[in-house]
């Protein structure tokens, strides 16, 4: 019992900030959700084990941008919801400002999203987040100048679509 | 973008998400736990179920797609792990579920020639199925080489490295019979060890004196030996990406394989 009530109370303090770090990784509050919760799941099936580690937040959180990265359920989370056929979820209101730099992060790679969000909107510490990801530091810190230097391009006020495109692939090789 | 301006933006974008979703009933992730579950159980009856159709009419040469991507790739954390059978290297694989009986037709752990995994048990042990891929002459006079799968019951705990441990021991003689081949035979010492982290499994082989190659210049030479390989590896959803070595060298492993290092 004590066991399920730790995960109780876990799950409800954690999920909220995972699934709003997950939002801007992968652009759409549903899909965000649906993450967590599989992410969850997964934890309560193996809460006895997850529970001792120092951080279960952390590992509900790989698992979960793990579970991002996957096509294969991308595409079956997309059928699923076609199938469901039924009211589209409540959708919170986005600035437009918001709405640009979801539109901006979702033209970086996966990876690039990642430690953006874990570094910048998690404010883990650079060595932290290599431990997550399970990548060298220089390798984060590489990840994080390019990304935030096509972030700039992409969010730049200026009208010429072209230019910030050429930079784009410029950092990006 | 400035961090300060990038870190507000971020939490411009996802505070509302943060403070305003809830969630969903503790009954929702009961239910996803226990499908999971059962998808998970599903997969080894499911297979257990084919190999007894299969083993019906003798032993089945049909081909099979090597596993492609996994469905979910989970995070490997430290935590205290069973010691390797080969050389005191750790795996940190997940074990599955156990299953029940071994249907018709499989071969075991137990049943092959070879260092068996040590057990004394007094009690029955809980045993999965694992596929290991061979090579097959199919079609008019043998002239297609395809990959096929066969099953191993093996032990539960540790999954990848029992069934790699199976892929070195090689086809049975039944099976030889009927035309399978590998690359590998009778081959366990060949492992050095076997290490899954952050979805590569890193495979290090001790000794590939015994590797039956083909002879140099034969198209596919190296992929008929790493194939198999990727194809048993990658039939676990944690495994998503593979590093072979000898004896510690990525160059030596290419090499003996007879193929350009790269890098």
């Amino acid at each position: 019992m004590a066991a399920d009530q730790d995960f109780e109370q876990f799950y409800a303090e954690a999920y909220g900030r995972v699934v709003a770090q997950l939002y801007p990784v992968v652009g759409n509050l549903q899909d965000a959700q649906e993450l967590a919760q599989e992410a969850f799941a997964r934890a309560l099936v193996r809460w006895p084990r997850v529970r001792g580690y120092d951080q279960p937040e952390a590992w509900v959180r790989r698992v979960a941008f793990n579970l991002a990265a996957n096509a294969r359920q991308r595409a079956r989370r997309r059928l699923a919801a076609l199938a469901r056929l039924g009211p589209p979820p409540d959708q919170l209101p986005v600035s437009p400002d918001g709405l640009a730099l979801m539109e901006a992060l979702r033209r970086l790679p996966l990876r690039y999203r990642e430690v953006l969000v874990l570094h910048h909107l998690a404010e883990l510490p650079v060595q932290q987040v290599a431990a997550e990801l399970r990548v060298p530091v220089a390798t984060v810190k590489t990840w994080l100048a390019r990304g935030r230097r096509a972030l700039a391009a992409l969010l730049a006020d200026d009208e010429d679509a072209d230019e910030r495109t050429e930079e784009v692939q410029r950092v990006f090789g | 973008v400035s961090s300060d301006d990038l870190g507000r933006r971020l939490e411009e974008l996802a505070g509302p998400v943060r403070r305003q979703v809830r969630p969903p009933e503790l009954a929702t992730l009961h239910r996803l736990a226990r499908r999971r579950r059962r998808r998970l159980a599903g997969t080894t009856t499911g297979m257990a179920v084919a190999l007894a159709a299969v083993a019906a009419v003798g032993v089945g040469l049909v081909p099979e797609a090597p596993a492609g991507r996994p469905p979910a790739a989970e995070p490997s954390f430290p935590e205290p792990l069973p010691r390797s059978q080969f050389g005191g290297v750790q795996t940190t694989e997940p074990a599955a579920p156990p299953t029940t009986a071994p249907a018709a037709g499989e071969a075991t752990a137990a049943s092959r020639p070879g260092p068996s995994p040590a057990a004394a048990p007094t009690t029955t042990p809980a045993t999965r199925t694992v596929k290991v891929f061979f090579w097959a002459r199919l079609g008019p006079e043998g002239r297609c080489v395809a990959p096929v799968a066969r099953t191993r019951r093996v032990p539960v705990d540790a999954p990848v490295r029992r069934a790699l441990r199976q892929l070195l021991l090689g086809p049975t003689d039944h099976e030889r019979s009927r035309g399978l081949s590998a690359a590998f035979q009778d081959a366990a010492d060949a492992l050095g060890s076997l290490r899954v982290e952050d979805g590569t499994a890193h495979v290090d082989f001790a000794d590939l004196s015994g590797l039956a190659l083909d002879p140099p210049g034969t198209p596919c030479r190296a992929a008929k030996v790493v194939r198999p390989l990727d194809a048993t590896l990658r039939q676990f959803s944690w495994v998503e990406r593979t590093r072979y070595t000898l004896r510690g060298s990525g160059t030596a492993f290419q090499e003996r394989l007879g193929v350009q290092p790269t890098g």
